[in-house]
This record gives C-alpha cells, structure tokens and sequence, in this order.
C-alpha cells in the first residue's frame, strides 16, 4: 500500500485515507479511536464493502489487504508432535489439537496475527449498549456452517451454555469470567445477542475471541451427557462440523491430517473468489525435529516453523537451492527465565522451612537478585549458545507482544563490578579467600537452581550461568531435573533454592499473564498462593491488576500494564534471560504470506494463501 | 498340549496382577502427574485443575484406583480412558498396536528367513567365502546401532529420494482405489524400517544358527550317520539341523517379546505411527491407563513368545513332553 520512498507524512495520510474507506482495516479505525483518543465507549460497526468488491451476499467478510490468487493446489506443513488429541473446540487443551481446530473454527472476533489487532470474523458488529455493561453483537447474515446450516444466535447460546456447564471441563470458560462471574449471553433475534458483563470491561474483544459450535450438530449428544466424546479423534471427520475455511477429510493419526476446502467458508478476495484458495492443506507429523528438518529438505513438506538454532545457517544457504524464504520473524513469544523461591513457610510433613533461612535472607533481599542479574553475561550466550539467533529481554513481557510490551524498563546489563559491589554492601565478602563469598556467619553464598533435563543447550546455558555466578564469589550451581519433578518441585513442595524455565507464549493479551503478576495466583512462580501480598511492591502490582480489570480504556489498561512490567523489571523477583527467534521457511512458490512470532506463526491466514 | 496352554494362561493372571499393581505404585510415587504441565499454564484456574483431578482419580490412594482398574479390566474388559485423548485405552492402543505388529512381522520375517538359512549356509561352509561374508555382514549388523543405522536409512531416503522420508502411507492413500496400489504404498513405507529394525536380530541369529550347527555337526550322531553312508546334505538338514534349532526356537520366543521395543525406538527415529510413540507420550505426560496397558502388553507378548516358543519345542524335539 505504501511505496518505498515516498514522503513519510504523506504516506501516513494515504494510510489513514485508505483506513477510511476499506473493509477489515476498519478494525483499525477502532483500535486508533480505542488506544490513541479516550473516545469512549468503545464501538465497532460494520461499513458495506468498498466499491470493486463482488462479494455473492452482503455481508461476506471482503478479505481487503490481501493479493487476489487462484484457486487450487495443496499447501503441505510438517509439525512437530504426534498430531491432535481432541477435535472439540472447547475441551481441546495442547497445541497439536489447537494448531488444527484454529483451522476449522473461525472466532467470533478474529485477530490479525500482523497487525495485532481484532478483527471482525464471524460477529459483523459488537458495540458497548448505554449502561457500559451490556453489548450487542451481531452476527453476519447468510455465513453457514461446513455442513451447510445457517450460523445463528443459537448456535452462540449453545455453546456458552456447554463452556459455562460446571460438568464440561474446558478452559475456555477460565478466560471467559468478568469480575469472577460468568458472561452472560441473550438472544435478541436471530443474529443479534445481548452480552452481559457482570463489570464495566475493556477487554471485550479478546473476551469474545472464542469458536462456536452448531447446535444442531451437537446438542443431542451434549444433553445424552457425552460432549466430551462427541468430537474424539476417532470420530467420522464428516462430523465435525465448523466456521472456519477447512474441514478435516481425513485423520490419520501419528502421521497427517488432510484438510479440504470448506465450501461454506464466509471470507471473498476482490473478485468475488471465496477463499480459502487451496484445496488441500496437509499437516504432517514427525515425532523428532531432524526429521521435521529433512522432510522439508528433501520437498515432502512446504514449510517449516521454528527450525533449531543449529539448523538456521543450514536453511540459510539452501534458500536458492530449495527455492524457499527463510523468514526472520524477530523475538517469539517466549521467554527464559530464572527465579529465587521466595516462598516462606514450612513443609507440612517433615517441619523444615522451603528455604534455608539463611538463603532466604539473601534471596529476599533485591540487592542480591539485581547483583545475579548483573554478573550473567547474557549477549556472550546468546552468540556462543544460541547462536546469535536469540534476544536478551529485561521484562516478563516478549517484544512481539507489540501491544503490550514495554521497552522503557530498567535493564541491569552485564556489568560485574556492580554486581560484587551490591553484594559488598550486603556483607557478603570473601572472607576465607577461596573465591566465594560470605556472611557474616561464615554461611557459604551458594545455591543450586533446578532446570530440566533433556534440553541440551538450555543445560549449557546454566553451566555458563553457572560460572558467571562464580566469577562475582556466588556458587550456584545447576541440577538438572525431570520436567515432572521440577513442577513437583516448584509447584507443590516448594523445595528448591532456585528455578531456571523456558515459557512458551502466553497469548496476546495481559488477561492471561495476569495469572503470573497476582500475588494470589498458582503461576506467581517465585512465591506462589499467597494469602496476603508478602512486600509492598507486590501488593501494588495486585492493585494494579484490579485498576487494568476495572478501567474502561485500552489506552489506561496500556499505562497500568507499562508500569506493573516496570516494578517487576525494578524488583527482579523473575530474571529475564532472553528470548528466540522465531524462524519460518517456506517455499516461494506460494502467496500471500506473512509469517509472524506469534502462535500460530505461519497457518494463521492459512485461507488467504495460494499456489503461485 | 492344551493343558500346557492352559497351565501358563492360569501361571500369568497373578504375574499380570502383579506387574499392574507395581506399575501404578510407581506411577503415583514418582514426581509428578498428568496435572503437572496444566500447573505451569497461568491460562488454568485453580477450579479446573481440581477437576481435572478429580476427573482422572488422582485425589484418591493408588491402591484405590489400582483396584478399580482391575476390577473394570477383569469384569469389563474396560482398561480406562486416556486422560490426554479422552478415549477409551483400548481404542488408542488398538489402532496404534496394529501398525507396530505389522512392522515387527515383516522385520522378523526379514530376519529369520534370511538369517536362518545363512547361518547354516555359514556353518556347511565353514571358512570358505560364504561363510567370510556371512561373519562380515553379521558384525557390521551387530556393530551399528540401530538409531544411528536408522537416521543413516532416514538420510538415505531423503537424498536419493526412492523411499520415503518416514511415516507408514503417502499423502494421496486415501484417494487410492484398489487395494493393491495401498498394499504397494504401506509396503514401500515399510521396507526401511524392516531392515533397520530386523538388521540386529539377523546378525544375533545368522551367528548363533552358525555356531549352533557347527557344534552339532561334530556330535557323535553326526559322524555315525555320515559313516552309516548318509550323504552330507541328508546329514545336515535330517539328523544335525533339527537338534541345532532348538536353542534358536528358545531365542525366537525372547526376540517375539523384544519385538516391541525395538520398535518403539525405530518408531520413533522414523516416524512410524506405532505404538511406541504412543506409549513414550504417555510416559511423559503420565497419562496413567495408557502406560499401564503399555506394561501389560508387553508382559503378555513375553508370555505368548515364550509359550509359542515351548510348543514349537515339543513339535521339533520329541523328548520334549509337557505332561
């Protein structure tokens, strides 16, 4: 839309221009009234297609950024895993099953993966009713379902109803409370739904993005008490029965999913072409990632999503030969971090405190986390171990978190004279001479951190921590630990001096991370589950979270979130290591592209991609 | 015979009992449970993970549920639901075990049927080329292991291109017809792992059906037969090679039960939808029934292999009695 060269004033004009009169960029115009003025309540109303645009019944979503391409041809994808475990939508909970449900559900709010912004999918229009509690949402008219049916209102109640069934576990209804209780959903007619709120909210838009289910397809067995084996893996793939522009024609398990076309689907390119425009898509599975890797090599598989770093100079030199791009995407969502347990109190059975109180002393004390943080040379890793292909981060927040992340925090790079200094001034000395330090008491300053075995460069990565912690007269040391004793560790007995963890994403929204800032909360990993917030800066954070709930306005919700990132930065209870890369090879045969860090980095415009 | 067959179904109910129970002593006494990776996910509530719990029975003594299991097993034939897939065990595993059975059929087949008649070749040509490139072959098998011969076979088929890069059908299997285009894609599928999975048994039994025959030849019958006038062949296929079996029949009703697991790590390196990805999943994420199936299966494929292996006895040797 924008050329190269052109005057950047200018360019912004015809983008605002262009805002002003296309489709789905009039999600844009929201986002700016919602983030960039206090224009509210908030508001999304549909506006017709732009002129040019055939679309065979009016409200088809007019897919309007996207290149118009042919119809046809299949798109193979090799993933890691053993492929889907569960084909409901609402009880699916692990990735292999997520990766293909985003595929045949459409949200009722979507997002671009791009541009980090909701967009309208199958609600048309949703907007804030006088009391600020209440929204109307709209359904678009004419969209049916894979099988045929209309998409309606019912289909809506339904499925809130099952997510909101205290019998149906599903973790979609955890994301789904305002204020501890339950959204609330009316039908008003046949496309339009009341949605109450039990509190003002501004974060409606990531609260609708869930998928529905048909009723008609489903109820019966919902009410015979056997939702959850209605959609197993073992189940006819006719009868599962979506939105969104796939449907399952057959699953193999251990080895592929084939996704046709869904001849339904709600989407259409400027020349009246309904998408998606690939008849197959084909998921792969491999059980090992050198096998993901070969059989994108040798042409079985046409694109490959988060190579291993000792891959990506490999994939780099054979991008001519393989005719493929290797895309940079940036910083994933991700994060690797380090925490001291922080958690006071004794062990129920055997009497003894979590932490050796003398530890504790130490670990309590922000000078001794900002000095451990100060002595890692994180760069020297990042371009040894994970060779250059990794970021250092400073916060619990990924950079490819546009919307939320804030870079203006405080970053205690790799500086170790500050690092004896802060410990000098706890008194922990060398006093024997023997290169590690300690108090007054003569306690040695040591510690080991638990990490998972397995992971052959996060293994190296503590060694070299390791030594950095030494080189300042700290002697911590790694142990390296089963995934399922670790969580036993730092989730029930709490006995461990220390915790060193990948994360993967946590979504695109705080709600979620919300869970990790809150004192009261399970995933509070450094001291979990506390009945009142143990330090004032805590109990602030606390109070922050139930200012961001509260406020009515992104633009607020933003500022709050800015600052609960810098208190945890200040106070270091998490020490923010660093996050990769995320890398995605595809080849160039295919069009309309745009692979991104965030999950689902690559699949999720999967309807507008075409064979060139 | 069918007292025989009757006596060891009867000897393996306690056996099976017993390895269940100390299976699900194990499963809830080592760190962590299915819940484990749920506690990590700041996206679960505390409400749900209590479910979860409760769903799976875990807030209930190992011994408590260890008897459930039994008695539905037993009464129902009911092995449980697997937490992660939501679907009866037997229904998992079913699929899955058909595919490894497969796999571990052919590599026997392939291993056997060549490794058998060479090994006696080697041995009636004793240190004559024959049996110097019977020995060659025989070391280098038993000298790779079968994961680095595995991805050797994985890189091969993905430079050359004539097999393909793992998995057990194409893309298009579904779309084929006739049975015999689908018959000819599993097959193409299947010759790689055959090899690499059967490549270390043949070694094992081409030596040991050398050095068995080798051993028999030097008996006394032997040499009374060949002074009898028995011409050499007669010697060895009549009178030598029916004693010199015995030991590999013993030998084949171990390899049956070994079957399993050295198709899991193949499995795994070739992406074969078998049983032992399956079953390591399972392991990982502790999903419960499933691993405890797992067990048992294997445990009852020891207790068919030796029992197939005691009857071939009895039909080759007929000193053998059972009575």
């Amino acid at each position: 839309m924008i050329k190269i060269g052109m005057p950047r004033r200018l360019a912004t004009g015809i983008l605002a221009l262009s805002v002003a009169w296309t489709g789905t960029a009039l999600a844009d115009t929201t986002a700016t009234q919602k983030t960039d003025s206090e224009a509210d309540p908030i508001e999304w109303r549909a506006k017709p297609a732009p002129e040019g645009f055939k679309l065979p019944f009016p409200d088809a979503l007019p897919a309007t950024d996207i290149e118009p391409g042919k119809r046809g041809g299949k798109f193979v994808y090799v993933s890691f895993g053993e492929g889907p475990k569960d084909f409901n939508a609402i009880t699916a909970n692990d990735s292999g099953s997520n990766d293909i449900l985003g595929l045949i559900h459409s949200s009722l709010i979507g997002f671009d993966n791009k541009t980090q912004k909701y967009v309208p999918s199958l609600l048309k229009e949703w907007y804030m009713e006088e009391d600020k509690r209440n929204w109307i949402v709209k359904f678009r008219e004419g969209i049916k379902w894979s099988d045929g049916k209309p998409i309606t209102a019912d289909d809506l109640i339904f499925t809130v109803q099952v997510i909101f069934d205290p019998k149906i576990l599903n973790a979609v209804r955890d994301n789904r409370m305002v204020d501890g209780k339950p959204m609330e959903f009316e039908k008003v007619n046949e496309t339009t739904v009341r949605v109450k709120l039990a509190k003002p909210s501004a974060s409606f838009e990531p609260l609708m993005g869930f998928p529905i289910l048909p009723k008609h397809a489903y109820e019966a067995a919902y009410k015979e008490g056997k939702f959850e084996q209605v959609l197993n893996i073992n189940v006819d793939p006719a009868t599962i029965i979506g939105s969104g522009p796939f449907r399952i024609k057959q699953y193999q398990q251990g080895e592929r999913v084939i996704l046709e076309r869904n001849p339904h689907y709600f989407k259409y390119d400027r020349n009246g072409t309904q998408l998606p425009y690939l008849d197959n898509l084909i998921v792969t599975y491999a059980p090992d990632m050198d096998q993901q890797l070969l059989r994108f090599q040798n042409g079985s598989a046409d694109a490959l999503v988060r190579p291993r770093p000792q891959s990506v100079p490999d994939l780099k030199d054979g991008q001519a030969k393989g005719n493929y791009t290797l895309y940079d995407c940036g910083p994933g969502d991700g994060a690797n971090c380090f925490w001291f347990n922080l958690k006071e109190g004794k062990n129920k059975e055997n009497g003894k405190p979590f932490v050796d109180p003398v530890k504790m002393a130490w670990f309590q004390d922000k000078r001794f986390r900002q000095a451990a943080l100060y002595a890692l040379d994180k760069d020297s890793v990042i371009a040894t171990e994970l060779r250059g292909l990794a970021v250092s981060v400073w916060g619990l927040e990924s950079p490819a978190i546009k919307n939320w992340y804030n870079p203006d925090i405080a970053k205690f790079e790799y500086d170790p004279e500050k690092a004896k200094a802060l410990l000098d001034e706890m008194g922990l000395r060398d006093r024997d001479k023997d290169g590690i330090r300690e108090d007054e008491k003569g306690n040695k300053v040591s510690f080991t951190f638990i990490t998972n075995k397995g992971n052959k460069v996060r293994e190296n990565i503590a060694n070299l921590f390791s030594e950095d912690w030494r080189n300042v007269g700290i002697d911590g040391r790694p142990d390296f630990v089963d995934f399922n004793a670790l969580v036993t560790r730092t989730a029930d007995t709490f006995a461990y001096d220390a915790c060193l963890l990948g994360f993967g994403g946590g979504g695109v929204h705080p709600s979620n991370s919300m869970n990790v800032y809150r004192s009261s909360a399970r995933t509070h990993f450094w001291n979990p589950q506390q009945e009142k917030p143990a330090t004032p800066w805590e109990a602030e954070i606390d109070r922050l979270s139930e200012k961001f709930n509260a406020t009515l306005s992104v633009t607020e919700q933003r500022e709050i979130f800015n600052r609960m990132q810098a208190i945890i930065a200040d106070n270091t209870p998490f020490l923010p290591l660093h996050t990769s890369k995320v890398f995605i090879a595809v080849r160039n045969t295919f069009g309309n592209l745009k692979p991104v860090a965030i999950d689902p980095e690559l699949l999720w415009n999967a309807d507008e991609i075409y064979v060139k | 015979m069918a007292k025989l067959v009757l006596r060891r179904i009867l000897e393996s109910i306690p056996l099976l009992l017993a390895i269940s129970l100390v299976t699900f002593f194990l499963l809830f006494h080592s760190p962590g449970d299915f819940t484990s990776q749920l506690k990590m996910d700041p996206k679960i509530s505390n409400e749900l993970l209590e479910m979860e719990i409760k769903r799976m029975g875990l807030d209930q003594p190992w011994y408590v549920v260890w008897g459930k299991w039994v008695v539905n097993a037993t009464t129902r034939g009911d092995l449980g639901q697997s937490f992660t897939y939501k679907v009866p065990v037997a229904s998992l595993i079913g699929a899955r075990l058909y595919n490894t059975f497969l796999l571990a059929l052919t590599s026997t087949i392939f291993a056997w049927l060549i490794a058998v008649p060479l090994g006696i070749l080697a041995a009636v040509r004793q240190d004559k080329p024959i049996d110097r490139i019977a020995s060659g072959i025989a070391f280098l098998g038993l000298s790779i292991p079968s994961v680095l011969l595995a991805l050797f076979a994985i890189y091969l088929a993905a430079v050359t291109g004539w097999f393909p890069v793992g998995g057990m059908t194409s893309e298009n299997y579904f779309d084929m017809t006739s049975t015999w285009d689908r018959f000819k894609d599993v097959c193409h599928h299947l010759f790689l792992p055959t090899i690499v999975l059967g490549v270390g048994g043949f070694a094992i039994y081409t030596r040991q059906m050398r050095s068995n025959l080798l051993e028999t030849l030097k008996a006394d019958y032997v040499r009374t037969a060949r002074s009898k006038g028995v011409s050499g062949g007669s010697a060895v296929m009549r009178h030598a090679l029916r004693n010199a079996i015995n030991p590999m029949i013993t030998l084949f009703g171990f390899a049956f039960s070994d079957l399993l697991s050295g198709a899991f790590l193949v499995e795994n390196v070739m992406a074969w939808p078998g049983l032992g990805r399956t079953t390591i999943e399972a392991y990982g994420s502790k999903d419960m029934c499933v691993v405890a199936a797992a067990v048992l299966l294997a445990a009852v494929m020891l207790i068919i292999g030796n029992l197939i292996a005691d009857i071939l006895l009895a039909l080759n040797d007929p000193r053998i009695r059972y009575d």
